[in-house]
């Protein structure tokens, strides 16, 4: 079981970067070729009865690991997220071509410290920044110690010498933080918790009879008038979204001298986290004493406390819908989105709203008409209605317009062909300040702090961020 | 204080023109080499060959560029290998990381460097005693393989952690190079496994794995160790850990079994276990061994490592299958969030557990809904958990999902749901009879790769119960008037035509309505036609009278005046006939073969076992059916035909008692007792050493505080079980504390003469190490006995002593014997 190199490509497959572990690993070339023969899709490809390709593309860039066929599917997968983390920590995202070219050194040392006979080994950025100089810091020289200083043994028969050398060294593991760096030192010490969730909702097409129900509420169906707006009011009867799971992320950005401990409590409402996953620092016997606190010893700089997911959450500050058969010919649909009224949130940003439809059958979009926003046809199949900027709260809009059917298709049995309408709809959108799933800081402290002057107030933010990924609605 | 801000002033100006000069100096080296991205052999190696250490770095930089490329650089070899000792700790690792890479195609020119490596081995700097382990273990130059095993000796008893993890990595290298050393390295291994560091623990097992997997033996001692410090080892380790204490309680720990009794110790919450305890009267009792593995590993499902969950899983799944292991779901769903190369590595996970246990992930069936974002293979991997998952309370909701998808624009969703469905229609007639009035209504779609789909899955769930669905065939020809594509036209009369024993009054009928149509039909509905035909007669023959049949083939044969023929026979020459003269060579000539075929009495078995054939039930089982033997998180499970020879071993069914996993708290029972003798170490020199060792470890043991001590005791421990020899236990640490005494106040001068006689004679040292060892192993006896041995030791003692205060406690490792360098020395300058 080990994995056999690495190498980094750009997108089209040309080499940047070869690392190889094992004596004779395959070549660029010959993954290559695997590659162009399996279909895009496939994550893990079969070079040989006993050797397979691990790859996984990041910021333009293809990771390739190729592995001996007994390794576990998800140690290259999770080792290339390692590795990609890392790079990030070291060069800034997002990754490039530039970035691996001007670096090399640094990711040949990297990666020697990363993989050990062909298994990951030292993987924590934090240890890594003790282990290969940071890219722009001045070479580490050798401590050059007066002769006889040099001898351990001297150094450990005497007490108070031995136990300050255990704790000044920098290579040491220490016990209980091996993914803290050494010697720390900030001139701001700065605290940051943020936590986002990403929203995945699907609503399933109104039934009938909640259709009926809207039609009677907002009155009969505007006079077919093509010229005037129908500006919606929020419908009354919505359907109940099948779906709605948020995957949430506490990230912590810690900045602070020494190695400072750190409690921050969390409020989930009476929500239910399924299966949460921690960062190695966190302890775990607190959290299971009180769920809903994280304490822990943070590693510099960023990192992600806590993973969790919840489903069954709200369906988030922008709702939409879509109606089809509208208009004198009955062959318009509309799509209507609109902000819920906030609580303490002001905007959303990047709302974007994909109107789907069969790619094949439509030709065309005609007699678009959007109230605000932009919509165009991106690709084939789908129009992107764009918001650029900020869109307030409390706030809607609406798209009509008529789908024509290529006329070369085959009939239907009677001779006609059938209209076509947007299949679904799909919104994204980034929202600061809530979350959906209600989650909250109750509180963050710096419970301890050695080597953190007493008189240093760290500067401590939170902040919320929920992104609307795969808001699906369906026509 | 204003003199204090002035000087601080003065600090930041020196130390600014400082960090100026530095960048200048770099900018001028980097910008003068390899600008326009070629480097110049004679640049770079002057670059190599400087005094100033940044230049160095910059030609090693400049190095690792053209290797990372994929550039051959060995011939830079000798200006490199000249580097290995230098100053600066980033030129050094690049140097090392060029010898671990072309060491093996130049090894002459690698042994150069070897003595610098080794020398680095004694550095008081653990990282840099780390870095020298691996690099010598990892220059594959078999020659080296004593010094390596000597360098390992040494660091598997060092005292910082980071060294003894990297000694543990060593071994698996070490074996590598040279398989013969196998039984030495597993008593190093041994001591490594027995480390009280998490952080060698996670290390030593990985190596484990790699040179000795069937040695589960080894692991009774550490079991409950390991059990006690899963949470704390590293993630990778982990991984390791985790399946290796799965395949040790298979071999010696008694499986879990059902027992009627009110017990209630099972690691599951409380709720659980009241709910439990409701359900069945019977509960699962476990050893109490493979409960504390289980308590153990259950907090490693909330890892952040994705490789991690799923060796959990995996242990569970082979260690307690019996038992409720609901807590699983949770765990796999949340890493649905993962990059989509993890879903899909965890959906095929989830699929086989669902196989396996289809209440797993009933509760999460909201997690396999299908988004537009998933990728083809997600979206497959998901309908395939939602069928699994999907009970009869859940199944309506399923059913409109999948039909949701069905609809969809996507070829490949259409075709995975309308599948899916059909594997849906087995949980119950009632939904059965659901599906098939939907998939009916599909068959007027315009979509072809629904209606094909459709078809299948109506055949199959037709021909589970043929007698039931006389109805549904009557159906499929009613549609068959307005089906439009000719694929869906073709199987309607495949399907008639397979029926027509049951629904007897329904194919000829279907029959005449296609010949009225034939020439307008496509070529393969017009195939379906022919044989359509070709079956209906065949059973109408059959229920002939002979003599009729007799009578025709007279009529046939005379023809005169024939009786008003059954419209059987006529329907059949005329569909015959018909496909004679079509323009396609296949129609014909299958139409001839069916003529002649049932022409005569004579061929009607031939004919009844071509047109009646009970065709065998079509199978749909799960697409990730059959991957069940696969373990859990293995590659084999994901990626078909690999050669993954894992698997877990049976349960043994004689396991020895528990007591054997007894932690050793004394001298009793060494670790290694059952290792061949083999394993003591042989080399005088390492035996020195570690001696000396111990003796600082005694001198520890005084001053250190507590915590430490205890673990230092048993560290001292494993150290005299090593040597197993009553004279070390009780080495008389008096003599030693005086040794160091006068030691200390030697070893600078000595270190100072030693180092220089090294640096200049590098070359030699190395051939006298690998002689000397070589020459020990010659004269050494495989049959070597404990007598020999021991006495052996007992002068080594005394000549230790001895020379203790000669060449100091020498922390290097360098116990060069005086007069055997000599030698060497001299035979040397003979060659």
């Amino acid at each position: 079981m080990s994995i056999l190199a690495v190498y980094i490509t750009d997108i089209n497959g040309q080499q940047l970067f070869e690392y190889p572990v094992s004596d004779s690993p395959p070549t660029n070339k010959i993954l290559q070729v695997a590659l162009r023969d399996a279909s895009p899709e496939d994550v893990i490809l079969r070079l040989s009865s006993d050797e397979l390709l691990f790859h996984r593309k990041q910021d333009a860039l293809d990771f390739l690991i190729p592995c001996t066929a007994a390794m576990p599917a998800l140690v290259p997968l999770e080792f290339i997220s390692h590795l990609i983390k890392v790079l990030h920590d070291y060069f800034q995202p997002p990754l490039s071509r530039q970035k691996i070219e001007k670096n090399y050194s640094t990711i040949m040392m990297l990666l020697n410290e990363m993989i050990e006979d062909g298994y990951p080994f030292v993987t924590e950025e934090n240890a890594l920044r003790d282990l290969v100089p940071f890219a722009g810091g001045l070479s580490k020289f050798l401590p050059t110690l007066p002769k006889g200083a040099a001898n351990s043994l001297k150094s450990l028969t005497s007490s108070s010498s031995s136990s300050k050398s255990f704790s000044s060294d920098s290579s040491l593991p220490r016990s209980n933080v091996p993914w803290r760096r050494s010697n720390v030192k900030h001139n701001n010490n700065e605290l940051y918790v943020d936590i986002q969730e990403t929203l995945s909702v699907i609503i399933p097409a109104l039934s009938p009879t909640q259709q009926l129900l809207n039609s009677i509420n907002s009155g009969p169906n505007p006079a077919p008038s093509a010229s005037a707006f129908y500006t919606p009011a929020v419908p009354q009867v919505l359907a109940e979204p099948i779906v709605a799971i948020a995957h949430g992320s506490v990230l912590a950005t810690t900045k602070l001298s020494g190695v400072p401990d750190i409690q921050l409590i969390l409020s989930f409402g009476n929500r239910l986290l399924e299966g949460p996953a921690f960062h190695p620092c966190v302890r775990l016997a607190r959290w299971r004493e009180r769920p809903g606190t994280l304490s822990f010893i943070p590693p510099d700089g960023k990192c992600c406390l806590l993973q969790y997911t919840i489903s069954g959450v709200e369906s988030g500050p922008i709702g939409g819908d879509l109606k089809t058969g509208l208009g004198p010919m009955k062959d318009e649909f509309e799509v209507r989105v609109w902000s819920r009224v906030p609580r303490n949130v002001k905007f959303v940003e990047n709302l974007r709203v994909e109107v789907v439809f069969d790619g094949e059958r439509v030709q065309n979009v005609k007699g678009t008409r959007a109230s605000s926003g932009e919509f165009n046809i991106e690709k084939k199949g789908v129009g992107v209605w764009r918001f650029p900027g900020k869109t307030p709260m409390g706030w809607n809009a609406s798209l009509r317009g008529t789908m024509v059917v290529n006329e070369d298709l085959e009939a239907g049995p009677d001779g006609t062909v059938a209209q076509e309408f947007p299949k679904y709809i799909r919104i994204s959108y980034d929202c600061q300040g809530m979350l959906v799933s209600g989650a909250k800081v109750e509180s963050l402290r710096i419970v301890s702090g050695k080597g953190l002057d007493d008189r240093a107030k760290p500067y401590k933010g939170v902040k919320y961020l929920t992104q609307g990924k795969d808001i699906v609605i369906r026509g | 204080m204003a003199e204090s801000l002035s000087k601080i002033t003065a600090i930041f100006e020196t130390a600014k023109e400082l960090t100026m000069e530095a960048a200048a100096s770099a900018r001028t080296a980097t910008a003068s080499l390899g600008e326009d991205g070629v480097f110049r052999q004679r640049d770079v190696q002057r670059y190599l060959n400087s005094r100033h250490e940044k230049e160095k770095l910059v030609g090693m930089k400049a190095i690792a560029t053209m290797m990372s490329k994929g550039q051959d650089v060995t011939e830079y070899f000798p200006d490199v290998v000249k580097n290995s000792a230098a100053q600066t700790l980033e030129v050094r690792k690049l140097v090392y990381i060029y010898l671990l890479r072309y060491g093996q195609q130049e090894s002459d020119l690698a042994l150069l460097s070897i003595n610098a490596i080794q020398k680095s081995l004694g550095d008081q700097n653990p990282q840099i005693r780390a870095m020298a382990i691996k690099v010598l273990s990892g220059i594959k130059v078999p020659s080296i393989a004593p010094v390596i095993l000597l360098g390992i000796r040494k660091s598997i008893v060092d005292m910082s952690a980071i060294v003894r993890r990297a000694a543990a990595v060593a071994i698996g290298k070490c074996f590598e190079l040279d398989k013969s050393n196998l039984e030495t390295l597993v008593g190093y291994l041994a001591t490594l496994l027995a480390d009280k560091s998490f952080y060698v623990v996670g290390s030593a097992v990985q190596t484990f794995v790699n040179i000795c997997p069937d040695r589960l033996d080894m692991l009774h001692t550490n079991y409950r160790r390991y059990c006690n410090m899963l949470a704390d080892i590293e993630e990778w380790g982990q991984v390791c850990v985790l399946d290796m204490l799965t395949r040790y309680v298979r071999v010696y720990v008694p499986k879990g079994s059902m027992v009627k009794k009110q017990k209630d110790e099972f690691y599951s919450d409380d709720e659980e276990s009241a709910k439990e305890a409701e359900e069945q009267q019977e509960d699962f009792v476990i050893d109490p061994d493979l409960e504390m593995l289980l308590a153990a590993a259950k907090p490693l499902l909330q890892s952040r490592n994705s490789a991690v969950v799923l060796a959990t899983v995996n242990l569970f799944n082979a260690l307690v299958p019996e038992a409720d292991l609901s807590f699983l779901g949770p765990p796999l769903v949340r890493l649905l969030s993962r990059p989509s190369e993890i879903q899909y590595v965890v959906l095929s996970n989830i699929a086989v557990l669902a196989i396996q246990n289809n209440e797993l992930f009933a509760p999460y069936l909201k997690y396999f809904y299908v988004f537009p974002s998933d990728t083809p293979e997600i979206a497959k991997l998901k309908i395939e958990g939602l069928t699994l998952s999907c009970s009869e309370s859940t199944v309506s909701e399923v059913l409109s999902e999948l039909q949701y998808y069905a609809t969809s624009v996507d070829k490949l969703l259409v075709a995975e749901a309308v599948r899916a469905i059909g594997r849906c229609a087995q949980i119950s007639n009632e939904i059965a009879r659901r599906c098939l009035r939907w998939l009916l209504k599909q068959i007027h779609s315009t979509d072809h790769t629904l209606v094909g789909e459709s078809l299948t899955v109506i055949r199959y769930i037709i021909q589970l119960s043929p007698k039931d669905h006389i109805k549904t065939v009557a159906k499929l020809a009613v549609a068959l008037d307005s089906a439009t594509v000719s694929l869906a036209r073709a199987s309607i009369i495949w399907l008639v035509g397979e029926f027509a024993g049951i629904a007897r009054y329904i194919a000829p009928d279907v029959l005449r309505k296609c010949a009225k149509n034939f020439a307008d039909e496509d070529k393969n509905t017009k195939l379906q036609i022919v044989l359509l035909a070709a079956k209906l007669y065949s059973y109408y023959i059959e229920e002939k009278p002979v003599q009729e049949d007799q009578e025709q083939e007279d009529q046939q044969l005379e023809p005169t005046i024939r009786p008003p023929a059954d419209p059987m026979d006529l329907l059949f020459d005329y569909i015959m006939l018909l496909a004679r003269y079509d323009t396609s060579y296949d129609l014909r000539d299958r139409a001839r073969l069916y003529k002649s075929v049932l022409s005569s009495q004579s061929s009607a078995p031939i004919a009844k076992l071509l047109l009646q054939a009970p065709k065998p039930s079509p199978h749909a089982p799960s697409p990730s059916q059959g991957k069940e033997k696969f373990l859990i998180g293995s590659s084999g499970l994901v990626c078909a035909h690999i050669s993954d020879a894992r698997s877990l071993p049976p349960w043994s069914s004689d396991t020895p008692d528990a007591s054997i996993r007894d932690e050793i708290k004394s001298e009793e029972t060494p670790v290694f007792a059952s290792l061949p003798k083999k394993v003591k170490p042989k080399a005088k020199k390492g035996k020195k050493e570690i001696k000396k060792k111990k003796v600082v470890v005694e001198k520890l043991k005084q001053v250190k505080p507590k915590s430490v001590k205890k673990a230092e005791e048993d560290y001292h421990t494993t150290l005299d079980e090593f040597f197993g020899e009553p004279a070390a236990t009780s080495a008389p640490v008096m003599v030693v504390e005086e040794e160091e005494d006068s030691e200390q106040q030697e070893e600078e001068e000595e270190e100072d003469s030693e180092q220089e006689e090294e640096d200049s004679e590098s070359e030699v040292e190395i051939i006298v190490e690998v002689s000397d060892d070589s020459e020990e192993e010659d004269g050494e006896d495989d049959s070597e006995d404990e007598i020999s041995e021991e006495d052996d030791e007992n002068e080594e003692g005394g000549g230790g002593e001895e020379e203790g205060s000669e060449s100091g406690s020498d922390d290097q490792g360098e116990t060069e014997d005086e007069s055997d360098d000599a030698a060497a020395r001299g035979l040397l300058s003979g060659q």
